[in-house]
This record gives C-alpha cells, sequence and structure tokens, in this order.
C-alpha cells in the first residue's frame, strides 16, 4: 500500500478521530484525550509504514555518494525520536499539562543532541586537521 | 491495529458518560466514581498495546535500539 491511496483514509480517520473527540470533550474530557491519542497513534503508524521506502532510498543515496551509512542511520534515529516524542508532547498539550510538554521537549532535545553530538565531534575533527 | 479501537473508545466514553449521569441522579456518588476509574482502566489497557506497536514500529522503521 502506498502513501498516496493511503493519504484519504488518512485523512478520513483524522476527521471522524476529531468529531468523536469534540463530541465527547463537553461529557467526558479524558476519553477525547484516549480518543485523539488512539487517532494519532493510528495516523503515526500510517506514515511510519509509509515513510519505509523513503528511509531505503535515503540510505541507498547515501551509500551512492560514498558518505558512510552511520550519518544517515543518526539523521533517522533522530527523526524516529523526534515523532515518538512530538506524538506523547501534543498530546500532553492537549490535556492542558504544557508544564509537562516543554520538559518532554526537553528530554527529546538531550536525547538527539546525545545521538548527534559525535558527529559534531568528526566535523571538529575535520576542521582541526585542516587548520593543523 | 483497526479503526475499531477509535470507536471503541468513544463508544466506552459514551456508555461511561451514560453511566456516570444515572448514578449520579441515583444518588450514587461513589459508584459513579468507579465506574468512570473502571473506564479509564479498560481504555488504557486498549491503548497500551498500541502504544507498544507503535514504538516497534518507529524503532523498526528508524533503526532505533
Amino acid at each position: 500500500m502506498t502513501m498516496d491511496t493511503n493519504i484519504f483514509s488518512i485523512v478520513g480517520i483524522a476527521i471522524i478521530t476529531t468529531a468523536l473527540a469534540v463530541l465527547l470533550r463537553q461529557f467526558r474530557p479524558e476519553y477525547a484525550l484516549f480518543v485523539s491519542l488512539a487517532g494519532g497513534i493510528f495516523i503515526l503508524l500510517l506514515a511510519c509504514t509509509g515513510i519505509l521506502p523513503v528511509v531505503e532510498q535515503v540510505y541507498g543515496m547515501l551509500e551512492a555518494s560514498s558518505v558512510p551509512g552511520e550519518y544517515g542511520s543518526v539523521l533517522f534515529r533522530a527523526l524516529g525520536i523526534c515523532f515518538v516524542t512530538q506524538i506523547a508532547c501534543d498530546t500532553c498539550k492537549d490535556a492542558g499539562e504544557s508544564a509537562i510538554a516543554s520538559k518532554l521537549e526537553l528530554a527529546g532535545k538531550v536525547v538527539v543532541l546525545a545521538i548527534s553530538l559525535p558527529l559534531f565531534q568528526q566535523v571538529l575533527s575535520i576542521v582541526y586537521s585542516l587548520m593543523v | 491495529m483497526e479503526v475499531d479501537l477509535i470507536f471503541r473508545i468513544a463508544a466506552i466514553g459514551i456508555i461511561v458518560a451514560v453511566l456516570h449521569q444515572v448514578l449520579v441522579r441515583a444518588g450514587r456518588e461513589d459508584q459513579a466514581m468507579m465506574t468512570t476509574l473502571a473506564g479509564v482502566i479498560v481504555v488504557l489497557m486498549m491503548l497500551i498495546t498500541e502504544i507498544n506497536n507503535l514504538f516497534e514500529t518507529v524503532k523498526n522503521v528508524f533503526g532505533l535500539y
């Protein structure tokens, strides 16, 4: 199943989920949160299965340009962390817990920084070898 | 994961809302609270498997281990 045929079902799911969440919010606000979380997880799962060929193509391009494969790996690991952090962060914000959401954003930034710091170190070593 | 899950969660929400109203009108606030709590736990148990599913998919797609 490719992404472009799937986008209509994703749009439909998003609209139905929003309608159900708005309906439930006036009776029981916590179930509106659960419905929107379930819809978000579903849409993100569909997006992740759609992004799989893109990941393989980017790896292929990196390999063709003789860039070490770890660069692409760092890139996509950071992207995955961002996806997971974003869904939790948005859920917290929807529930009105913006304090937890901002701490979660901070944690996600720290993890992405920890992943990408070895690459920065390599850049610094290249710069150093050029200067000396 | 099926789209059914979203509808099931919404249905549980509506049922719990109705039960809560009925029990509060009947003067049983404590049981109304218990019903709400039970509904939240049921929905959370349904969601937690999907959250695990999402995490596994993201780990596989983006090579996070």
